[in-house]
């Protein structure tokens, strides 16, 4: 999920995968805005076939974590 | 016109004249839910007579916790239709902000979604005065048996009809009372363009006086269906979804989806169908609001054949003093001023409003409302401004963040910050005083790539300077290294910057 995710994040970013790893943060990082955040996630919601709790996802600062939560809801 | 003077007169009306138009879409389990301005008034209705039956003879105050939904709308109108009091609370509050809300708005009675009904038991202990919890998800059982009744009296024109609390970023906040009279006058301020028929997908905060005037009170006046967007996430996808031909969207919103289109627009050049693609076929407006849009923004989204139109208000006045236009031709102004509101130009440029959407007061704080609105009715706005000849306002800035230089120039920061908008290198500015000059502390962003962003960003000074009288030309560029201090609502708490 990681690896997928990674590739997903560069639709949103001036980013190539490489340059992001399981310790970014998405805010402080990799520059995601509040509301590029939240639609990133509602696009996640298609792209891996997962239903998102927003708030859940919100509490996850970086790219790891995510992928993580992104798994757990997926299993 | 004339008979509608409260809001639920404007049900009533809404019912008599659309009947079984579409009132509401909601996406409930993946499936559409459609309700017509008939079913809205019928369960409005219901819910009074509910209300009516627990409080009788009394005219009482009931908070909403939620988000936009059907049931939220029918608890809103329900309290209105009852001749009650709706206190439209922020759901994205903590527990203790939320409580002491309905504490200090004297609610008895609160309506809670389902996310919030979690909390009840400490609710409960917080809010000692409160009668009746209610879950919005229990409202359909609630109203059933109730169904067909219609409940007894009428509100006049001047009694209060809501409390709204706007937050400030300083102090505790303030509980803004708007009349019946005030929110139909604001609902009623502009023509008729034929919106009857159209849909409005509704993005914006519930409890925020924009969304609940331009979205909901519209919808009954004009006959327009409200779409409601489940979730902030899915903006661009309920868009797809819903096919709306407008939508009310606050600057930071229209600026990440102008970025999306831009990303697109890399892979697919047509710009006008990649606007199609994401707004649809039936689109035809954004209005935005709440904060300042810039040119380049209005200009980014002509790109792609999409109108987006600014306007300008406060809670305080219902809330529009001026509304964005169609075609606007002066895209820097906060748009055209709204029929029956008369704007006046102080001589340090503060402006001020009269008009019949003016608030009655702050509930239980006559210090405030006699600090906002004069003794013959003009509310202080507290924003800087011009108006021109053809009944156009423009927005210099905030009158408490005025900088008074030593020379006795007065210089309105965000007259200046507002050229740094959407300058790559700069991701946060606030302009202020420094020993008798204006100085710019900047928070660089660090996405973007330079060899000397300090360089690039005075350069960028150096151009800006130009376009200002001496007085106003920014001398010192500080860098800092962390973002500005903010408030909850994610705005500089300027007092918390060095300022001499």
């Amino acid at each position: 999920m990681f690896e997928n995710l990674k590739n997903f994040i560069c639709n949103y970013i001036e980013i190539t995968p490489e340059e992001i790893t399981e310790t970014s943060r998405f805010s402080e990082d990799l520059g995601f805005n509040s509301y590029d955040f939240v639609s990133m996630l509602g696009d996640a919601e298609e792209e891996f076939e997962i239903e998102i709790d927003q708030e859940e996802a919100a509490k996850k600062k970086t790219v790891g974590e995510l992928a993580a939560y992104f798994e757990e809801i997926s299993a | 016109m004339n008979e509608i003077k409260t809001l639920k007169d404007l049900v009533y009306y809404a019912d008599a004249t659309f009947q079984d138009e579409l009132f509401s879409r909601e996406i409930v389990k993946k499936e559409f839910q459609d309700r017509s301005f008939h079913q809205f008034r019928i369960d409005a209705d219901a819910l009074g007579v509910w209300l009516q039956e627990q409080f009788p003879a009394q005219r009482v105050h009931a908070a909403l916790v939620g988000t936009t939904s059907y049931a939220y709308l029918t608890a809103w109108f329900g309290i209105q239709c009852g001749n009650h009091v709706s206190v439209p609370l922020d759901a994205a509050n903590s527990i203790e902000k939320i409580s002491d809300e309905i504490n200090r708005s004297d609610s008895v009675i609160v309506f809670l979604d389902d996310k919030h009904a979690k909390d009840l038991e400490n609710f409960k202990i917080l809010c000692p005065a409160v009668k009746y919890f209610i879950r919005l998800s229990d409202l359909p059982e609630l109203i059933a048996s109730y169904l067909g009744q219609i409940p007894s009296g009428t509100p006049e024109a001047s009694d209060l009809a809501a409390i709204l609390f706007t937050s400030g970023t300083t102090g505790l906040s303030k509980g803004v009372m708007l009349s019946h009279g005030n929110l139909i006058d604001n609902a009623t301020c502009e023509p008729d363009h034929h919106y009857r028929g159209t849909k409005r997908m509704t993005v914006l905060p519930i409890h925020h006086v924009f969304c609940f005037t331009c979205d909901i009170l519209c919808a009954f006046w004009y006959g327009r269906a409200i779409c409601i967007n489940d979730s902030m996430m899915r903006i661009v996808r309920n868009l797809k979804l819903f096919q709306p031909h407008s939508v009310t969207f606050v600057p930071m919103i229209a600026a990440s989806v102008l970025k999306r289109m831009n990303q697109m627009a890399e892979t697919n050049p047509d710009e006008l169908a990649v606007g199609k693609e994401v707004f649809g076929e039936n689109f035809d407006i954004i209005y935005t609001g709440g904060a300042y849009l810039s040119p380049e923004i209005i200009h980014g989204y002509q790109e792609f054949g999409i109108e987006i139109a600014q306007g300008y208000g406060m809670t305080e006045c219902s809330p529009r003093i001026c509304t964005g236009v169609k075609g606007c031709p002066h895209p820097e102004s906060v748009g055209r001023i709204v029929d029956r509101c008369q704007v006046r130009i102080t001589d340090e440029s503060e402006i001020w409003v009269k008009s019949p959407s003016v608030m009655m007061g702050y509930y239980h704080n006559p210090e405030e409302t006699a600090k906002s609105l004069t003794p013959d009715g003009w509310l202080r706005t507290g924003d800087l401004g011009y108006q021109d000849e053809d009944g156009y306002l423009y927005i210099t800035g905030r009158k408490k963040n005025l900088i008074i230089l030593s020379n006795g120039e007065n210089v309105s920061p965000e007259e200046i910050e507002n050229q740094f908008a959407y300058f790559a290198p700069v991701k946060e500015i606030v302009v202020y005083a420094l020993d008798g000059a204006i100085a710019a502390e900047v928070f660089p962003d660090s996405d973007y790539e330079s060899e000397n962003i300090q360089d690039e960003i005075q350069a960028k000074i150096d151009e800006i300077n130009l376009k200002f009288p001496p007085a106003k030309r920014i001398v010192r560029l500080i860098l800092r290294e962390t973002e500005f201090p903010k408030t909850a609502s994610r705005k500089i708490i300027r007092d918390k910057i060095h300022e001499n």
